[in-house]
């Protein structure tokens, strides 16, 4: 089962780099990634930057640089 | 104090369309306020149609789009088989993460798609979890 969680967490880190990579912001991967809400995800890409990935009401997706508070 | 009484209903009434205007409104989740559109998409393959058919997304990326969506439709016909590796939130994640790509390939090129994908997008899940509605599509692509 374990393998499982794996094999889903890869899915959505691969997604969440091609949603970034459409931005055209720059991430040449996503190494982990917090949810913060229903499809609201905070992702690190590998250069330690960190982009928050939500829909809003509209159905819009934004892709924003997010600061870490610590 | 009868000529004070309407002052203070009218200091009471006033009190209380403040406290109705300033109310917090109810939290606005994802894709709850989606613009009304005049043709809806009801289902999976309209929406896959409707992909073919823009000129939002260029041919390799529709072929690439095809197979992602050909994925999630595998890994959910697994979960109905009571085969799947994956639970169903994980699926209901890797649906929602294909439609986040979708919406964000045709926003810019394509407002109206985008504002049917908005609206069909909790519909279109509703269907591919149950049972029923999943294996009445199937069988009508012949799958």
């Amino acid at each position: 089962m374990a393998s499982a969680e794996a094999e889903h967490a890869e899915i959505v880190k691969k997604d969440l780099f091609a949603i970034i990579s459409l931005q055209g912001s720059p991430c040449e991967q996503v190494v982990s990634y917090d949810i913060q809400d229903e499809l609201d995800y905070v992702a690190t890409c590998e250069t330690g930057d960190r982009y928050r990935v939500h829909v809003s009401s509209e159905g819009k997706v934004h892709v924003n640089t997010h600061e870490s508070k610590d | 104090m009868r000529r004070l009484l309407p002052a203070l209903l009218v200091v009471f009434l006033a009190s209380l369309l403040t406290t109705f205007s300033t109310a917090v409104p109810a939290a606005a989740g994802p894709y709850s306020a989606c613009p009304s559109v005049a043709e809806e998409i009801v289902d999976l393959e309209m929406l896959t149609a409707a992909l073919r058919e823009t000129k939002a997304i260029g041919k390799i990326t529709k072929i690439r789009l095809g197979s992602d969506i050909k994925k999630v439709l595998s890994r959910l016909e697994s979960w109905h088989d009571k085969k799947s590796k994956f639970t169903l939130d994980q699926l209901e994640e890797q649906y929602n993460l294909l439609l986040m790509k979708i919406a964000m390939l045709i926003h810019d090129d394509d407002l109206f798609l985008h504002q049917q994908l908005c609206n069909a997008w909790a519909g279109i899940w509703l269907d591919l979890k149950d049972p029923d509605r999943f294996r009445q599509m199937r069988s009508r692509k012949g799958a």
